[in-house]
């Protein structure tokens, strides 16, 4: 019998770096975009910003004159509220959304349908779709001014450009409702009828059942899409933009753009400390939600 | 204790009729098996008893009271799944307390009961495993503790030991016996499996395509099936077709294309007529011409022509002519393939269908 024939340094560099050679085009990526970008802001903030003939590295002034301006918690005020009311409003109702199409009912192949579409057009469409609808001078506001229901159409609420922020929480609760439903109806569909029917024959309520059967089996599919959903609306720069208040208080990503876009060059400092307090908000937030969630499961011995 | 009655009861789903008109009555206390092939309408059956389906046409009585009106929660049954539906994000305690806990009783109370239901289905002790951390056995179990516990007045189980190895299904058939006779719940029990039925239940009934076709005791059920369907679905795969040729006033005789048969009973078919009979193979006797003549009554000769050993029991087809027969034997003689035996067949064993279908009929 012949011997066995001698590997190659070749075969045997791809057997020993086989999992970091596939791995390698993710990572490369995620270092060179993600971290590349977050480590250049992490610097600026900090102080280092050679390109802008600023070498003031290390120093905190960036962070404390942030703190420091009375506009600034405010603004995350603000981000918070943008952020946290869409979410629970839509989470609410995708669940109850992904519930109802569960059962039978007629043209619900259509709405299984239609409910995802905006999922596949961009924010600024339904950016645009809101100002349309519902400025002053939007269709709605035409309407009820042309059948009388109010005199002038300045009498319609203001939903867009102001601090209450109506438009911008719609148009991510018309984007992020049908993406939590697809979630959430996924995880319901992976349930099956049978312990919500096991619960009823043991004499629970239909109110019983879902609370203490279905949402707790639902639960990890509605963690994921809160904590996507959540993220997004913190850090969401083109809807509030747009949508929001002209005047003061921004929302963070706001004021990190306006402070990014300025004519000083040296405010982009600014910028990128609002940036990384953005960031440190969102994953301290994350992490905690994950944590909680996790003892949450631990004891009910799921993890 | 409840009395339970099916009366006429139909569901149809768009075209296809689920249940066809089933009719019966399940005495206060006793086990009733519905038995039949996938697809024959006993699922569907027991979830109209649940609530869990709106029958078409037909009442469901319990002790004569119409429950139609009520929904699964109020009717105060108790089901056990197939695949055991155990809620996993509670414990063994919070999945047997839930039905007491959703009536609202109190902590002590429902801590009280759960022990007491865990002890008896031998599982006390694991009141903080979940779900995930119980073999199949177990978690079948706590899921007939789960319903045993609120008392229901009918309990509804739903191939329940079909998920378990054939070992564990021997220990849950035995297991759920006793537990019935003990509590004295009125059990509707459905299955594919003729063995767990005949073993199970006081009363069994057939089902087939949504009809309830036989239903009796497993004695009648297993010896003297209805029709040709359900005698082969319960096992009885030999099939003789002849003329009745005499009817006495315990016995006929039927005239086979092997030789005349007596058969230890008087079907109701008139003399002259084409009639269909049945024994189960393991009624049939095999010996040696030389041990037996073929003299004997009910007796003839035949050629082994497959012989396949099964665990225990060696399985036989005998020729003679055109008529074949199955033959089970769990005596220790082997008998060769092509090898001449006499066939014995006991009057008592021998059943005149009192219908038959067409089909089967077709093939005997």
């Amino acid at each position: 019998m012949p011997p066995p024939a001698r590997e190659g340094i070749w075969q045997r560099f791809v057997k020993r770096f086989y999992v970091p050679l596939m791995l390698a085009p993710v990572v490369v990526i995620f270092a060179s975009l993600f971290l590349g970008a977050l480590i250049v802001a992490l610097l600026q903030s900090f102080g280092y910003a050679p390109l802008y003939n600023v070498n003031e590295f290390p120093t905190l002034r960036n962070y404390r004159e942030l703190i420091s301006q009375p506009g600034f918690w405010q603004s995350v005020g603000l981000t918070f509220y943008y952020a946290i009311v869409p979410t629970v409003l839509g989470t609410a109702f995708s669940a109850y959304l992904a519930l109802v199409l569960r059962r039978r009912f007629r043209g619900k192949a259509l709405f299984n349908y239609v409910y995802k579409l905006p999922l596949m057009i961009p924010y600024l469409v339904g950016v645009a779709l809101t100002i349309v609808l519902f400025a002053n001078g939007g269709i709605i506001a035409r309407s009820l001014h042309l059948v009388g229901l109010i005199e002038s159409t300045r009498d319609f609420p203001r939903i867009l450009l102001s601090h209450g922020g109506w438009g911008i929480m719609l148009v991510y609760l018309w984007k992020q409702i049908p993406f939590t439903t697809l979630i959430v109806y996924s995880v319901l569909m992976g349930l099956g009828p049978e312990s919500e029917e096991a619960a009823l024959t043991l004499g629970a309520s239909r109110w019983q059942t879902f609370w203490h059967v279905t949402l707790p089996q639902i639960m990890p599919g509605i963690v994921s899409a809160t904590i996507i959903v959540f993220a997004f609306n913190f850090g969401s720069f083109e809807v509030p933009f747009i949508l929001g208040a002209k005047i003061s208080p921004f929302t963070l990503p706001v004021e990190a753009w306006r402070a990014f876009d300025d004519a000083d060059y040296t405010r982009r400092l600014r910028a990128m400390a609002i940036v990384m307090v953005i960031s440190l908000i969102s994953s301290v937030l994350l992490i905690s939600y994950l944590s909680v969630y996790r003892f949450y499961e631990r004891r009910r011995g799921r993890v | 204790m409840t009395e339970l009655e099916l009366d006429g009861l139909v569901k149809r789903f768009g075209d296809v009729t689920a249940v066809n008109g089933v009719s019966l009555t399940v005495d206060a206390g006793s086990l009733v098996a519905l038995l039949g092939p996938s697809g024959c309408g006993k699922t569907t059956s027991l979830r109209m008893i649940a609530g869990l389906e709106q029958p078409t046409e037909g009442d469901i009585r319990f002790n004569g009271e119409s429950v139609l009106h009520l929904a699964p929660e109020k009717r105060n049954i108790g089901m056990v799944f197939q695949r055991y539906v155990l809620f996993p994000h509670m414990n063994v305690a919070g999945n047997v307390g839930f039905g007491l806990r959703m009536r609202g009783l109190p902590k002590p109370v429902i801590a009280e009961r759960v022990a007491e239901v865990l002890d008896i289905v031998q599982l006390g002790g694991f009141e903080r495993r979940f779900p995930s951390q119980l073999s199949g056995g177990q978690q079948q179990r706590v899921a007939i503790a789960r319903t045993v516990i609120t008392n229901p007045r009918v309990m509804l189980m739903d191939e329940p030991l079909s998920n378990l190895d054939a070992k564990l299904r021997e220990e849950m058939r035995a297991f759920i016996t006793e537990l019935q006779k003990r509590l004295e719940i009125t059990t509707v029990f459905v299955t594919h499996d003729q063995v767990e039925a005949i073993e199970l239940a006081d009363q069994v009934g057939v089902m087939f395509d949504g009809d309830l076709v036989q239903f009796g005791t497993p004695e009648e059920i297993f010896n003297h099936p209805k029709t040709p369907r359900i005698a082969d679905f319960m096992g009885a795969t030999n099939l003789i077709s002849g003329t009745l040729l005499e009817k006495g006033s315990q016995d006929c005789v039927l005239e086979s294309s092997v030789r005349k048969l007596r058969i230890g009973h008087v079907p109701e078919h008139a003399v002259g007529n084409s009639v269909l009979a049945t024994v189960r193979p393991e009624h049939i006797d095999l010996s040696l011409p030389s041990e037996t003549g073929d003299a004997v009554e009910n007796a003839f000769k035949a050629e082994v022509s497959e012989a396949v050993y099964f665990g225990g029991t060696l399985s036989y087809r005998v020729r003679a002519g055109d008529f074949s027969l199955q033959v089970k034997d769990r005596s220790t003689r082997h008998f060769a393939e092509g090898e001449e035996v006499i066939v014995r067949i006991d009057p008592a064993h021998l059943w005149v269908f009192p219908e038959a279908d067409t089909e089967l009929h077709a093939r005997a």
